[in-house]
């Protein structure tokens, strides 16, 4: 293994530790909000960055680049969703979310939900499906941090991946959301310098786009077409339809990703993080599609699509610019792995054990218990990964859907839709999710030709739609929420009041009883 | 453009570019939003 390649990535896995030890000494860890939400202090580029890079996974490396290779300019589809992904996440979700969640005094994207739409199904129903399919989201990102830490190092892959979770796991405890942030605006920043650098030498080997696509052409003209090698999706509009929704509108329903709009110091930050998301998505995420395109013609015998990317690397770049590159790769790997990993731990911590067994523990318990889940989960995965289980990143596909499906009406409900109620939220999660589920599990997309992603999220809004206004007179929105609903509307800072997060009305049970024992 | 059959080139080309125009048209939509200065933190 080149030293000079095993020495970038040392240096970038040192500078990931620095920064969360620079976040634990501004205090990340020092109170609930701090760890869970970084003091709802941070600013519109690091939001950007932090959830495009954790939107991004190792999949961007890997997963695009093989579909470039195999399918040719067809996978553009998913980027041409995925660019303005984090735009739409802003724009519709951003302030509004920001505020209510403020003031609600809601910490995790879960316990928000509950806030908005009281019941303790609500929080139960929501934190069991975000720690499964976040849990096993985690574990795929694990393995792909081994084995991409294998290949660049020649490390045998159980230490690879030993030392993938430890640094991973080490910054993440030390400073909670702040480490994970701010680690996440470097860590997208290699990602850019190192998928335009591989983009450049590509684009030069090949001599320029347009002869690219002209050799293409004469390869086999369907590698052109938006329909995929030999047209294989012509016509097929439900699937097209549902990969440009599950990168677009699709984030609005990851609880790991909408978690960054409340941690922003600004709710009217959301306005220039969408401007820096649009921006950094242009450069990055239509790279890795046309890389995999190119490499047909460059490493035409590849064994592996998977490998694309890092092969042209190998080929194309000099040791020094490879190792850019493959902490590049272990960039969008870790990015996504940390976000995962404390938000799975924050919601076991917060919306299951505190809320459903502990209530009352102190705040710093409450983080001491949250790092200690946050830890146990990251060994267990860590074990599991050794493992090497078979068809993960089926299941990060699998888990991207439902948790979409669910989750998508009930957050945009929340702060757009006065009549979205309790039994509506219930029942949009539950369909949503039992729908994607069973439409991946019994190959429904292949019969019917309809993305699971696009069934889940269709079914699961017509849910919300038509069991809120039927239950409207039963299960009305409780007046609270509806006034905290008219604040979010309104063009202004928080008044004083609200600021405080204290409205006992609005807190869950936890914090009354933290009150009650107070004043007792 | 690009050697690219017209449907290719509006999908490379055409998509980012409306979500370019998506971004401006926010922009545009939320000039008025205040608490935008740094002394301002809006909370």
């Amino acid at each position: 293994m080149n030293t000079t390649v095993l020495l970038f990535l040392g240096l970038y896995f040192l500078a990931m530790l620095a920064v969360g030890v620079i976040s634990m000494r501004r205090g990340g860890s020092s109170s609930m909000e701090g760890y869970y939400l970084s003091g709802r202090n941070v600013g519109p580029l690091v939001t950007a960055m932090t959830m495009q890079s954790t939107s991004m996974s190792g999949y961007m490396f890997l997963g695009a680049g093989s579909l470039g290779y195999t399918q040719g300019y067809y996978g553009f589809w998913y980027a041409a969703g995925d660019i303005g992904g984090g735009v739409v996440n802003l724009s519709v979700l951003g302030r509004r979310m920001r505020k209510l969640s403020q003031i609600m005094g809601a910490l995790t994207s879960i316990e928000y939900l509950e806030k908005r739409y009281p019941s303790k199904w609500v929080r139960l129903i929501a934190a069991g499906l975000s720690v499964f399919l976040l849990g096993a989201y985690v574990l795929a990102q694990f393995i792909a941090g081994g084995k991409g830490l294998e290949l660049v190092t020649g490390l045998p892959y159980e230490l690879a991946l030993t030392i993938a979770v430890a640094v991973i796991l080490a910054y993440t405890l030390m400073g909670g959301y702040g480490a994970v942030a701010y680690t996440d605006l470097v860590q997208s920043f290699v990602m850019i310098i190192g998928i335009v650098w591989i983009l450049v030498a590509t684009l030069q080997e090949v001599g320029g786009l347009t002869a690219a696509n002209e050799a293409l052409a004469a390869l086999d003209p369907t590698l052109l077409s938006i329909w995929g090698r030999d047209l294989a999706y012509e016509g097929q509009w439900g699937i097209v339809l549902g990969a440009l929704l599950i990168f677009s509108i699709g984030y609005m329903g990851w609880p790991h990703v909408v978690t960054r709009h409340m941690a922003m110091r600004n709710p009217f930050h959301a306005r220039r993080a969408g401007v820096y998301s649009t921006l950094w998505n242009l450069i990055f995420v239509s790279a890795p599609y046309i890389l995999g395109t190119l490499a047909i013609l460059v490493l035409p015998e590849l064994d592996d699509p998977e490998q694309a990317i890092f092969a042209l690397a190998q080929n194309l770049l000099p040791a020094a610019v490879v190792g850019i590159v493959m902490a590049a790769i272990m960039a969008a790997i870790m990015s996504t792995a940390d976000s995962i990993l404390l938000q799975t731990g924050s919601i076991a911590a917060r919306d299951l054990y505190e809320r459903f067994i502990n209530p009352n523990m102190e705040e710093k318990q409450m983080v001491r218990v949250s790092q200690a889940i946050v830890l146990l989960l990251g060994i267990i995965c860590g074990v599991i990964a050794l493992f090497e289980p078979p068809a993960v990143f089926s299941i990060v596909v699998f888990t991207t859907a439902v948790l979409g499906s669910a989750f998508l009406p009930a957050y945009v409900a929340a702060v757009w839709w006065r009549k979205a109620n309790t039994p509506g939220a219930l029942a949009s999660m539950i369909v949503g999710s039992l729908v994607a589920f069973s439409w991946q599990y019994l190959g429904l997309d292949q019969v019917t030709g309809l993305h699971p992603m696009l069934a889940g999220v269709v079914l699961s809004s017509l849910s919300m739609v038509v069991v809120s206004l039927l239950t409207q007179a039963s299960h009305p929105v409780p007046e609270h929420v509806l006034r905290a609903m008219a604040e979010t509307a309104e063009l202004r800072p928080l008044p004083r009041p609200l600021k405080a997060q204290q409205s006992f009305e609005m807190a869950h049970e936890a914090l009354t009883l933290k009150a009650q024992e107070r004043t007792a | 453009m690009f050697g690219l059959p017209v449907s290719t080139t509006w999908l490379v080309i055409g998509v980012p570019a409306f979500w370019v125009l998506y971004t401006l048209g926010f922009l545009w939509v939320t000039r008025n939003w205040p608490g935008l200065k740094r002394s301002d933190t809006g909370r």
